[in-house]
């Protein structure tokens, strides 16, 4: 378990060099789509090793997993409002902000998981699914430039990636729903 | 495996199931009272402002819509958990979403005039020539958001639960027996698999109705944020149509459990009523384009896609229920009472209320009359005569089993007094469509509005009729629990 | 019993702190973009205008206080620009032509700044102006030659302008509505022309009453 930690903490140092993380803000998918959710993975496991060292803490600050979870789709929905990715170029405090606030996610996100059960887990996947067709949608129709930092081609190649996406959750529905589930559970 | 687990605690089950159909059977009631008074206004007997014409409008339809899906849900619910597990925390929560949905969508159309219609069709509710305001519009649309956020959590419950049970929903359609891995007489039963495409359409509708309504949102609150109309609407009917077509879906599965029981013969599941059923699951998903005909800017293969399997869509579960329930019913002996006789009628409603529809979905008819009353008079009937009447038999059935309240002849007047009602209205429709009469219109010119008064007063008995459906249940709420009818113990086999 | 409780209390504590999170994040549900926050901020700093050295269609240089004491309407932009530009300074034109003409030069001044000082040489800028019908003198077009005081300027106004690699830019487009002083008054959306006017309209009655 100690090596979720070290790969958590890896990945968390290799993102914040500084030529790379500059590298990989300056294409607005990689930014949105890569970093956001490295960050996330990072918080997860280290979720993952504070789960088992202090099983007592998950306890106490994220009962049943509804707080855990609220927070965590609060953390995404703030991240993909169109301002705050340009702020984080912008203004340091926002990016401090994200390397912080998207770990603290992932890592409510672990623990939250394994919590809110079946039902909980297809709730909050539907909902993204709906969630990131619809960012598509607006990044690609969206005949004004969004972000001031990044061009309206990065614009409308982030919206692919966000189509590309839903196509996938999509599939990964029907796969998930039409074959043979009974072994499990 | 299909072994049931509806005798855990049916008492509180119940209680849950008949707060939905009262809430529903109580909208309805009070939503025909806006269809009167809309028919009135346009028949000239009554003055009723532009605006307030609207709103009626907005709210007969969203109520309309939303109640009978509300009703419908409850009964699919409560065959359906005689199969499956499903969760009654779930459905509290289904039940408080849908009233809190209900009452942010009240206070924008009556206290800020809110009034697009129930389709909201984009981009009207951020563009309404200062009819609305933000405020308006906002209550709405977080309303039917709302709204919907309570049906998606039915729905992954009873999705999850049929997944649990029988293995897949692929599986809930019964596709293991036609692929022949599986007898016949191993198939799921018909209210599962009625529910298993239920769960698939609704929650594709209710997802492409969740991004529409946000972007809707998103619209309202910064207006330079745009997007593509054409596709705004396909997607508003997507969701709009399928969850309106999925309502007697639900509801139908009061006719498959009641018929048999009544007339004490087996209905089988064969590989026919399976092959249909999985037909209508795909086409329902795929011929919401049938509403676009008219937009000429759409790919011609979709709106022939529409064209097509709008013909085809109705046909196969209409014609295996209704073939069906005939043979379940011929030289049976049956004993008819109300519920058995709304069911047996709503079948009627049901297979004549389609056709005005596949007039209407041919293209060249509809450039003509989509637009005109005739549609209106065929969902009136198909709604009306159909699934509504499927609701009221659930509510006489339940009275049956679970109490000693007796059907009076006042019962036998409503059922008349309601079939005579609902077909005059949805006639007079159809005849102000033949006429020309547009719909959605405010005003009438006098040559359109004889039919439109002879609606509205049919539409008065109509709502005596059902006013009498809802007092009967509301005896029976009064009195459950006090077992009088034999057909009880078989609840539970 | 407890453990429900503490649940709850955990479940509210999070909705505030979602609610907080949006609140804060878009200034009290105003600015969901970038831009419009932009707008918001600079609405809340009121930044004055840095003083820099102009050079004008007429080849004149001089500094921006010499419009101290009159109001003025600027915008920003390019004139190999393709896109946006020549609406913008379509829109203006529409402005300037409600403006009452005895206040222009006199109470107000219209000026469009360009940032792309290597190609905007004051010949360029007087061919530019003629498909405005700008005269030069009470709509000034001109040219920051300094780039420090350029992009100092840019920087205070929150103008982004980004190369788009084949020789344009992209950048955000409005009307700046600059007081006697040179403090930042307004940002004007530059496709509601009317609004634009009677705005400006309504500010310089109220200052040459009160």
């Amino acid at each position: 378990m100690k090596r979720s930690f070290i790969i958590g903490s890896l990945i968390f140092l290799i993102l914040i060099i500084p030529p790379i993380r500059i590298y990989m803000e300056s294409m607005m998918i990689i930014h949105m789509l890569v970093q956001l959710p490295l960050l996330i993975v990072v918080g997860w496991c280290i979720g993952e090793y504070i789960e088992n060292k202090y099983p007592k803490l998950f306890e106490l600050i994220n009962g049943n997993g509804v707080s855990g979870i609220i927070i965590f789709v609060a953390i995404t929905m703030f991240w993909m409002l169109p301002r705050t990715l340009d702020e984080a170029l912008t203004f340091p405090i926002y990016e401090i902000f994200k390397f912080i606030s998207l770990p603290l996610a992932g890592f409510l996100l672990k623990d939250s998981w394994r919590k809110i059960k079946a039902f909980g887990r297809i709730f909050i996947y539907l909902n993204y699914l709906s969630m990131f067709g619809l960012m598509g949608w607006l990044y690609l129709d969206s005949p004004i430039q969004i972000c001031n930092n990044y061009l309206l081609e990065q614009q409308k190649t982030l919206g692919w990636g966000f189509i590309f996406i839903t196509a996938l959750m999509v599939l990964y529905v029907l796969q998930s729903v039409f074959t043979d589930q009974s072994e499990e559970e | 495996m299909s072994t049931a687990i509806g005798s855990k605690n049916v008492k509180s089950d119940n209680k849950l199931v008949t707060a939905s159909l009262i809430l529903g059977g109580v909208v309805i009631a009070a939503m025909m009272i806006f269809g009167i008074l809309m028919l009135f206004a346009q028949g000239g007997v009554i003055n009723v402002s532009d605006a307030a014409f609207y709103q009626f409008l907005t709210i007969h339809g969203t109520g309309m819509i939303g109640a009978a899906a509300l009703a419908a849900a409850g009964v699919m619910w409560y065959f359906l958990g005689k199969y499956v597990e499903l969760s009654k925390k779930v459905f509290i929560w289904f039940l408080a979403l849908v009233l809190v949905g209900v009452v942010l969508v009240v206070i924008g159309v009556f206290s800020f005039e809110y009034a697009s219609a129930w389709t909201f069709l984009y981009p009207l509710p951020a563009i309404s020539a200062n009819a609305w305001g933000v405020t308006g519009a906002l209550l709405y649309l977080f309303g039917m958001l709302i709204l919907g956020t309570g049906f998606l959590l039915l729905y992954i419950d009873t999705g999850r639960a049929i997944i649990k049970n029988y293995g897949s929903l692929g599986k809930g359609l019964g596709w293991d027996v036609l692929s022949g891995k599986k007898r016949v007489e191993d198939a799921p039963p018909k209210a599962v698999v009625a529910s298993t495409m239920v769960t698939i359409v609704n929650v594709t509708a209710l997802i492409a109705g969740a991004a529409v309504l946000i972007m809707n949102i998103i619209n309202v609150i910064n207006p330079s944020f745009t997007f593509d109309p054409m596709l705004a609407k396909n997607l508003t009917y997507a969701f709009g149509h399928i969850f309106a077509n999925a309502i007697i879906y639900m509801a139908v599965i009061v006719v498959y459990e009641l018929l048999p029981k009544y007339a004490k013969r087996p209905w089988a599941v064969t590989k026919l009523f399976l092959v249909a059923w999985t037909m209508s699951t795909v086409f329902t998903l795929l011929i919401y384009t049938h509403h676009m005909l008219m937009d000429f800017s759409m790919p011609k293969w979709m709106l022939i896609m529409g064209q097509a399997l709008s013909y085809a869509n109705g046909i196969p579960v209409l014609v295996v229920t209704a073939y069906g329930a005939l043979m379940v019913v011929h030289k049976s002996g049956i004993k008819w009472d109300m519920a058995s006789g709304l069911a047996f009628m709503s079948m009627l409603g049901w297979t004549i209320g389609a056709i005005p529809a596949i007039v209407d979905a041919t293209i060249v008819v509809n450039h003509v009359m989509h637009n005109t009353k005739w549609v209106p008079g065929h969902f009136h009937m198909y709604m009306g005569l159909g699934a509504v009447v499927m609701l009221f038999s659930f509510m006489y059935y339940l009275a049956k089993i679970d109490s000693n309240v007796q059907e009076t002849k006042l019962d036998k007047f409503a059922f008349w007094c309601y079939t005579i009602a609902m077909m005059a209205i949805s006639i007079q429709f159809l005849v102000s469509g033949a006429l020309s009469t547009p719909r959605r219109w405010a005003i009438h010119y006098p040559g359109w509005m004889t039919p439109a008064v002879f609606g509205a007063i049919a539409g008065v008995f109509l709502v005596i009729a059902t006013t009498i459906f809802i007092i009967h249940f509301l005896r029976y709420v009064k009195n459950r629990g006090t077992l009088g009818s034999d057909l009880h113990e078989e609840k539970a086999a | 019993m407890k453990k429900k409780l503490r649940n709850i209390i955990l479940i509210s504590f999070s909705i505030v702190l979602s609610f907080c999170l949006f609140y804060f994040g878009t200034d009290g549900f105003q600015a969901y973009t970038a831009e419009s926050a932009r707008i918001y901020r600079l609405m809340e700093e009121k930044p004055f205008f840095p003083n820099v050295t102009l050079e004008d269609s007429k080849e004149r240089v001089y500094e921006f206080t010499e419009f101290e004491g009159k109001y003025a309407v600027l915008t920003f932009i390019y004139t190999s620009c393709t896109d946006v530009c020549p609406q913008l300074e379509m829109n203006l034109a529409e402005v300037y032509k409600q403006i009452p003409s005895e206040l222009l030069g006199e109470e107000i001044m219209f000026l469009s700044i360009s940032f792309d000082p290597d190609r905007d040489d004051p010949k360029t800028l007087e061919k530019y102006q003629h498909f405005f019908s700008s005269d030069g003198e009470t709509w000034r077009m001109a040219r920051i030659n300094n780039e420090e005081q350029l992009s100092s300027l840019l920087d205070e106004f929150g103008v982004i302008v980004l190369p788009d690699g084949e020789g344009g830019f992209t950048h955000n487009s409005a009307f700046y509505f600059v007081g006697r002083d040179g403090e930042l008054l307004d940002v004007m959306d530059y496709k509601k022309t009317d609004e634009a006017a009677v705005k400006i309209m309504d500010t310089l009655q109220n200052d040459m009453e009160g």
